[in-house]
């Protein structure tokens, strides 16, 4: 191995430790590392500015414009409101459907955002119930991550894996959305039967949610309007933009160009409201994984894979699947994805296997991983500091006793439908 | 500013449920400090790109100062509060000043729980307002007859 392999090597395990330790934010960890691997000239800036993934960064800054856009027009607290009334008002029923529509709209925005605008909703909800909001919130934040698995945008391992493997929005849907669909259903099922007896109320209260007036949500109905329309040309674009030849950040930014226009919202404070700290851990980490391939790392690795697995689909496929799974419970599943997915393409190179069965072991492990303990995902971990400051208390063993063996029984779930439908 | 956001949906949610009409700016929240020879004054305002800037005085006593349309005012505003709030410390009749005002603002208070937590007889309408009439006048009569200090700008209420 090099000196310049042995320099690039520690930066990363060095960022990494930082990331996962959280000694300091994890932004700032990764652009140290990313501006030290300039600075030591190991890569050049016109380098780095080759390494970063346009097309993730073009999709999260688009779909963060549209989302701080539709939620002012009082759309998804309508939503909310709505599926409580046809519960009836009844814990029970309320628990499936928020779960699934966490599940559903996280298929379609980032499972930070989605979560963030679910939990005020259901704080409401269960105050007026007067009911913990626990198992709601776990319900959600669980099928956050899982809805999230279902599509090309649902989240950020998904948007790189099909970025850098060339996979559409509609390849992500027929191959991953009917068995997330179903891992969804189940889970919520689940987890409703867990905290059964923390949903009983009574009748009294449940005619409280049924006084909401779901209508009086709506902030601006002409605005919604125009947003609808425009939201259901993006997700025609998403499922056309393969065939069109357009990248799914060119879908994401025309729609979020012309949200901004049709809006009428001062542009800045809505830009004000994209999450910059995710973005810029997006650019260094495309530095430092960049700079790792560039120095020929991950075609060492790949090769040690190839040795170890001797070329087998399946055993492979297996491997990432629940490899991705464990690592992605207790570490960011983003840098790890970001490491695995040269890796991968490394694995196509050397051993002329197809490996497109690879990018969904690896996208399922990766994000339903995530719900294997509170720090396996940014949802988890965004979820329990908003509750903890609402006065509800969500520590590492509640979140693992219920998360871990829902990611257990998900990852069971994957493995049967990658080797009945991917690994032959 | 994720927990901010929570907040603000929940709060939100709640009061357009009550009926309200609920409009949120983004913006800043500023507090200024002075101390004048030991005694605190504190304002609070709000920059936002709406142009309407709330003041308030919460020190040495709570006070709404106006809306205001630009900073300028606003700081104008302070200004002049505070080298009229200087005088009066100066005078050495500050405590007392202040004694008069936290009483009216605690009769002010008094006089809202009265009437919304009691049934109260109409005639007490009259005698609150005819003390209240006294009050005034003894104000206004001073302000003729005392000696004006400051200049710079007119009484609002004289």
């Amino acid at each position: 191995m090099s000196f310049t392999q042995i320099v690039t090597i520690a930066v990363f395990i060095i960022t990494f430790i930082f990331i996962v330790s959280e000694k300091i934010n994890r932004t700032v960890a990764a652009m140290i590392g990313a501006m030290f691997l300039l600075i030591i000239r190991l890569i050049n800036e016109k380098n780095a500015v080759s390494f970063i993934d346009y097309t993730t960064v073009g999709v999260l800054v688009g779909m963060m414009i549209v989302v701080s856009i539709i939620k002012r027009t009082g759309l998804f607290q309508y939503i909310a409101i709505k599926s409580a009334k046809i519960a009836k008002g009844e814990p029970m029923r309320i628990i499936i459907l928020f779960g699934v529509m966490t599940g559903v709209l996280s298929a379609f925005l980032d499972n930070v955002t989605t979560i963030l605008l679910m939990i005020p909703i259901t704080l409401v909800i269960s105050k007026l119930l007067k009911i913990t909001p626990i198992p709601f919130i776990m319900s959600e934040v669980l099928a956050s991550n899982i809805g999230g698995t279902g599509t090309l945008i649902g989240d950020p391992p998904n948007i790189m894996i099909g970025s850098e493997a060339g996979l559409s929005f509609l390849n992500f849907i027929t191959n991953l959305f009917p068995v997330t669909f179903i891992i969804l259903l189940l889970s919520v099922i689940i987890i409703r039967r867990i905290y059964k007896n923390e949903l009983i109320v009574d009748d009294k209260l449940k005619k409280q949610i049924m006084e909401l007036d779901e209508l009086k949500a709506i902030t601006d109905k002409k605005l919604l309007y125009k947003s609808l329309v425009v939201l259901g040309f993006i997700i025609l674009g998403f499922f056309m933009h393969e065939h069109l030849k357009y990248e799914s950040s060119t879908v994401a930014l025309t729609g979020a160009a012309v949200f901004l226009l049709i809006s009428g919202i001062e542009v800045d404070e809505i830009l004000v409201e994209i999450e910059w700290p995710t973005i810029f851990f997006f650019i260094s980490l495309f530095i430092i994984v960049g700079t790792l391939e560039e120095v020929g790392i991950i075609n060492i690795l790949a090769k040690a894979v190839v040795s170890l697995t001797k070329g087998n689909l399946t055993l492979t496929g297996i491997i990432i699947l629940w490899s991705s799974a464990i690592l992605s419970a207790f570490l960011d599943n983003i840098p790890f994805v970001a490491t695995m997915i040269p890796l991968i393409k490394g694995l196509g190179a050397i051993s002329h296997m197809n490996i497109t069965p690879l990018w969904w072991a690896l996208s399922l492990g990766a994000c339903l991983g995530g719900n294997g303990t509170l720090i396996g995902a940014s949802a988890n971990v965004v979820t329990v500091g908003v509750m903890e400051k609402e006065g509800y208390k969500i520590t590492f063993k509640d979140f693992m006793k219920i998360g871990f063996p829902i990611m257990i029984f998900s990852i069971i779930i994957s493995t049967i439908y990658l080797l009945i439908f991917q690994l032959r | 500013m994720k927990d901010i956001d929570v907040k603000e949906t929940m709060q939100e949610m709640m009061l357009r449920q009550m009926g309200a009409e609920v409009t949120c700016f983004l913006g800043k929240q500023c507090f200024v400090k002075f101390n004048i020879n030991g005694y605190e004054i504190t304002y609070t305002y709000n920059i936002n790109l709406k142009n309407k800037y709330f003041l308030q005085r919460i020190k040495p006593y709570p006070m709404s100062a106006g809306v205001f349309e630009n900073l300028k005012d606003v700081v104008e505003m302070i200004q002049i509060d505070v080298e009229q709030f200087t005088n009066v410390i100066k005078s050495g009749k500050f405590d007392k000043f202040l004694e008069i005002n936290t009483k009216i603002l605690e009769a002010a208070r008094n006089l809202e729980d009265l009437f919304l937590y009691y049934k109260v007889d109409e005639a007490v309408f009259d005698v609150l307002l005819n003390q209240i009439d006294i009050v005034k006048k003894k104000i206004s009569e001073n302000a003729i007859s005392d000696k004006r200090v400051y200049f710079k700008k007119d009484p609002e209420t004289l």
